[in-house]
Formats: structure tokens, sequence, C-alpha cells
């Protein structure tokens, strides 16, 4: 038992430090988990990707402060260009432009991560479940997946709104309800890999049920990639829902980036900035999750680890 | 004589395959009584694995239990429900594998796997689940097992993960440990501190071992009794010592003589000609028939045409060859 651990001694050799002494373990742990922070820290990509989105959370958490001024109350006089009482200016009913930006971020980012969240839940369960049981099980359930993945999610989505009217909830529940399929079919393919290795026989052989099997040892061991994916998922359904909202389709009692844009639409060359402070927000806020998104999953992509894993 | 703890009657475990059914076991059985160490020996591919997953009941599609019966202190195992095996499984039987590190949960800490064992066990709380895991990893030569607790299997190396897996075997204090292959894995002298925990531990907590390896200095230097597996069968049984001493099978035979041995160094080492048949085409009769040189001596033509029955030439020697039946 000379040499105990293996991907440590990588690890202080990646940092340039020596070995730890004995009686450190909390901070060898700390040491580990700042190790792998270095490692996504030190891709630009992920830097973008996590400055722009912990922005677009801030702008979001705090947007009442950032802009006390009602987005939907009347700020000032219409076509207001950009100055300092009015940052980015105000629009044809003489709203802040600023104010609408900011608040508009709550709801692209309600929306995001409400799809993202439900598509996590749902495609790891299909997923799950499907992988894990196999057989006729699997079959059903991922012919159900395929069958719901070649629905066309933007105008099944354009068609509910338009059957039941404009709404956000009605917005998050059919986007939820056709973007888990990938979701489910990364997730079962994890579990497929991951409950043949022998530390799942291993458990079971040592009493696990298969229930607890597949909670406590397959799914935590697969959720990594379908991580990644979901935060892949906020940045298409913050568009959606923008695009969506261009379209008119959008809750008109909720301020957003693409109901702005929609209002703009007839203004462009008379108030440019209605269209382009709005748009800017909607490029910035989906380029951010994107690029975290993409620097996750290259993060958790087993085949992208060079240093980290001991086997 | 009591009631043996683990009876093995006319195992037959076969795999459906495409290309045919295999029948990785065909009809092992032995017994096993309390606090006995036995071996469990054969080349890759002859069925000694899958008898021990047969045993746990962990044998899936394509495979199944085509016939026989284990009967584990008076519960019949094949054919349990999950239920059953899971009640069993653990507290009762438990099993270490080949692979330690492979065998341990990447993402989950040491102690909280020994903890997730202790749980289906016991129903302790958590407090008292963590400070029998520190107990056991102690128990297991483990040094600084307070520190060992929070650490994660990569961070292990393959010997100490071995003993983590042991001390997890060790949580539902079992009448039972189906070790398969537990040292192939590790380097010779961690090989050596893993067999001198394992008989440590079997003879402290009076625990029957089945030990599986394919090398016959590790069964020699725990088991008391042994058992030669070739092609699905049992082909001989006897204590360690007569083993060694006075083999009956020619296949045992071959095995012993094909050892490497210090004091020969210079000489060629003896093989059996031949390889393992085919599963899927085994020959009729006798299964080492093809290999067998006492057989072409002798003019034998039994071998070739019925498989032998297991005869007792001397009491507690069981050997399934017509050259002693």
């Amino acid at each position: 038992m000379a040499l105990e651990r293996p991907v440590a001694l990588t690890e202080h050799a990646a940092s340039g430090r020596g070995p730890a002494g004995s009686g450190a373990s909390e901070h060898h742990r700390a040491r580990w988990e700042r190790g792998s922070w270095r490692r996504l820290a030190s891709s630009p990509v992920a830097v973008v990707g996590l400055v722009l989105t912990v922005l677009f959370v801030l702008v979001a958490a705090l947007a009442s402060y950032i802009a006390p001024t009602d987005p939907f109350s009347f700020a000032g006089t219409p076509f207001e260009r950009p100055s300092p009482k009015h940052w980015l200016g105000t629009d044809d009913l003489g709203r802040d432009v600023f104010a609408g930006v900011v608040h508009g971020a709550r709801t692209s980012l309600f929306v995001g991560v409400a799809v993202a969240g439900a598509s996590l839940v749902i495609g790891t369960v299909v997923g799950g479940v499907a992988g894990f049981a196999g057989g006729k099980v699997d079959d059903l359930l991922m012919r159900f997946t395929e069958l719901s993945q070649v629905l066309p999610r933007f105008f099944l989505a354009l068609t509910v709104v338009a059957l039941f009217g404009p709404g956000l909830r009605n917005m998050v529940l059919v986007l939820a309800l056709t973007s888990w399929e990938l979701t489910a079919r990364v997730a079962r393919s994890g579990v497929l890999a991951v409950k043949e290795l022998e530390y799942v026989t291993a458990a079971e052989a040592l009493g696990s049920s298969p229930w607890r099997n597949l909670r406590t040892h397959v799914l935590p061991n697969t959720i990594a990639p379908v991580v990644a994916l979901a935060s892949l998922q906020v940045g298409g359904a913050i568009l959606i829902e923008a695009s969506l909202s261009f379209l008119g389709l959008g809750d008109p009692n909720v301020i957003s980036w693409g109901y702005m844009l929609n209002n703009a639409q007839s203004f462009v060359r008379r108030a440019w900035w209605m269209s382009v402070f709005p748009g800017l927000a909607i490029a910035v806020a989906v380029l951010g999750v994107n690029l975290l998104g993409d620097a996750l999953n290259d993060f958790w992509n087993p085949r992208s680890r060079t240093s980290g894993a001991a086997r | 004589m009591t009631e043996p703890l683990l009876s093995v009657e006319g195992l037959h475990t076969h795999f459906f395959v495409d290309a045919g059914v295999v029948k990785a076991v065909d009809g092992v059985g032995f017994n096993i009584r309390r606090g006995e160490v036995v071996g469990l020996v054969g080349e890759s591919g002859c069925g000694k694995s899958v008898t021990s997953l047969s045993i746990a009941g962990l044998i899936e599609p394509p495979g199944r239990i085509v016939e026989g019966s284990v009967r584990f202190d008076g519960t019949e195992l094949v054919g349990a429900s999950e239920r059953v095996l899971n009640s069993v499984r653990g507290p009762r039987i438990a099993m270490i594998f080949q692979q330690p590190r492979a065998s341990l949960d990447p993402v989950m800490s040491v102690g909280r796997q020994i903890g997730q064992a202790l749980k289906a066990g016991t129903g302790m709380d958590r407090p008292a689940r963590r400070r029998r895991a520190v107990e056991l990893l102690d128990r297991v030569g483990i040094s600084d097992p307070e520190r060992r607790v929070r650490e994660y299997p990569h961070q292990l190396s393959g010997g100490m993960a071995q003993r983590v897996m042991i001390a997890i075997a060790l949580a539902g204090e079992p009448d039972l440990l189906i070790a398969d292959e537990p040292t192939t894995a590790l380097d010779v002298t961690v090989q050596a501190q893993i067999l001198e925990l394992l008989r440590e531990l079997q003879s402290a907590n009076g625990m029957a071992v089945i030990l599986i390896s394919h090398d016959l200095g590790v069964i020699a230097e725990i088991a008391d009794r042994a058992a030669v597996m070739y092609a699905g069968r049992i082909v001989e049984e006897c204590a360690v010592s007569e083993l060694y001493d006075a083999p009956l099978h020619p296949y045992t035979l071959g095995l012993m003589e094909s050892r490497p041995a210090a004091s020969q160094s210079k000489s060629r080492l003896r093989v059996i000609p031949g390889s393992v048949p085919v599963p899927l085409d085994l020959p009729v009769g006798c299964s080492f028939a093809p290999r067998c040189a006492p057989r072409v001596e002798s003019g034998l033509t039994a071998c070739t045409e019925q498989a032998p029955d297991p005869v007792s030439p001397r009491d507690g020697h069981h050997v399934r060859c017509w050259l002693h039946g």
C-alpha cells in the first residue's frame, strides 16, 4: 500500500504541488474539487458562458431593484431616444425599454429553466426506466419517445397556444412535453452502459433491490450528460418563447423580449432602440447558457477527460 | 452429520444464445458446512463464476437455471422470488468480485457504500452506520479509517479497494462469502495480504467461504476442500491436502504438473494437450476424454460413449472418471 492515491498524485503534479501530508482528507477532497474547477475555468468558452449566465440570472433575480419602473407603465413620452433618464429609450407608448429588457429576463429565465427542468425530470424517468427495465418496457417507452420526437415542436406549440390561448403556463407545458425525448434517449443510453458495470452487479449481490440499485447507483452515474443536455435546452426554450411572443402568441400580461420585438416591428426605422436592445438581450442570454451548456457537456463527457479519471 | 449450510444439487445453468445452447454449468453439486472454506478451481470458462452467480440468483437472460437445486440453510434459492433473494443476499450470502475497483460505485464515498450494505441488513441509523463503517474498515486492515471512510473509490489502490469490498461484504455478517477470483487483479504481495485477511476473518467470524480461483496456489493457501471444475462439471472434489498429494482425475493431475515449480526452473513446463472443448459442442461421453492421455493408455472405450458419474474411491474423495469407476 505504498501508492494509495494515484489520482491525487496526478492532480498534484498538474498543480505543481507536492503530495499532501497525512490526515488532510478534507483538504484533499477540496483540492480535488478545486482541480476540476480549474479545469472548467481554464476554458475561455466556459468562462464567457458562465459570466454571461450569471449576469443573466442576476438581472432576472434583481429585476425590481435594477429597474424599479413597471415595464408596462407609461414612464415618459413615446419614442424617446436613449438618454440618462431612459437608458435604452422609450417605446411607442412611452414605456421604458430598459425596464422591459430587465424584466423580460425574468420571463425568459423562467421559461428556460422550467422547460429544461421538466424535460430533465420526464426524460430521466422515461429513459432511466426504459434502459433499466429493458425488454418490452424499453420497447414501449422508446417507441413512444420516438413518436413524440417526430412531432414538430414549434408548430405544436403554435397550435396549442392558438387553441388554448396565450399564457406562460400553456407555453411552458407544451414546450416541456415536447422537449424530453432527447433527454430520455441520453439517459437511457447512459443507464444501459452503467447497469452492466460490475458495481451494479456487486450491489445486487449484496442485497440491493433493483429499484434501489437504479436510484442509488445507476442514475447518479448517468446524470452528468443529462444535466449538460438540460442546460443546452434552456437556450432552446428561451428562443422558442421569444419566437412565439414575436408572433404575438406570448402572454400579453407578462413582459418578454419576444413581445417587445413584436411591438417594435412597426417602428424599426423610427426607433431602432426598441428592437435592438431586446434582440441583443436574447442573443446574449442564449449565447451565455449555450456556451455554459457546451462547456459542461465537454467537462462531463468521459471521452474528453484527459487527466481526471484514473481508470 | 448436521445439515450443510449450502447444498447444491444437479445444478444446470444454460445460456440460450443465437448459436445454440451453452451449457455453462452442467450438473454441479456440492455441499458446504458452516465455517468451511471450499475452493472452486478450473480454467477460464469452465463454469466457476456461473456456478457462483447461480447460487446468488444473479443469472440474467439469456442465461437460465434449467434444473437443479440450491438450498441455503433450508431455503430453496432456485426459483425463489426477488424478495427472498434480496433478503438472503447481503445479510446471509455476500459476494466479492475480481475487479475490486470496478465493483465500487465511483460517485459514492466508501463510507456511504458500506452504509448502504448496513442499511439493507440492519436498519441502523446514520451515525451508527457511520461508526460501524469505520469499525469495519479498521477490521479489514485499512489504516486511518476515519479518513478513508470519506474517500472515493478512485482514491484507493487496488488492494485497498478489495479490502473495502470485503468490508462491505462483511457488513451484513454473512454466513457464506462467495469470493470470485478475489486476488486475481492484485499483485502478488497484496494478494498474499488479502488471502491472509480473508482467512483471518473467516476463522474469527466462523463464516463459510467459496473461493473461486484458477490459481491452485491460492486454493492451497486457504481452502479446506477443493472442487475442480471442467467444462461445466465438478470432476474431482476432496480435501485440499489430498488434491495435492493424491489427485485422481487425469485433469487434476495435468493441472498439478503444469504448475511451474521452483526446483525445475530450466525444464519446459508440462502442459495438458489440446484445449477446452467449445461449450456449444461438448464431446459425447467424458468432456475431458479428447485430451486425456491415461484414457489412451488404458484403452477404455466407455470414456467416449457415456459421461462418467461421480464415484468415491476414498472417503470424502469424489471423482468423475471411468478410470476409477
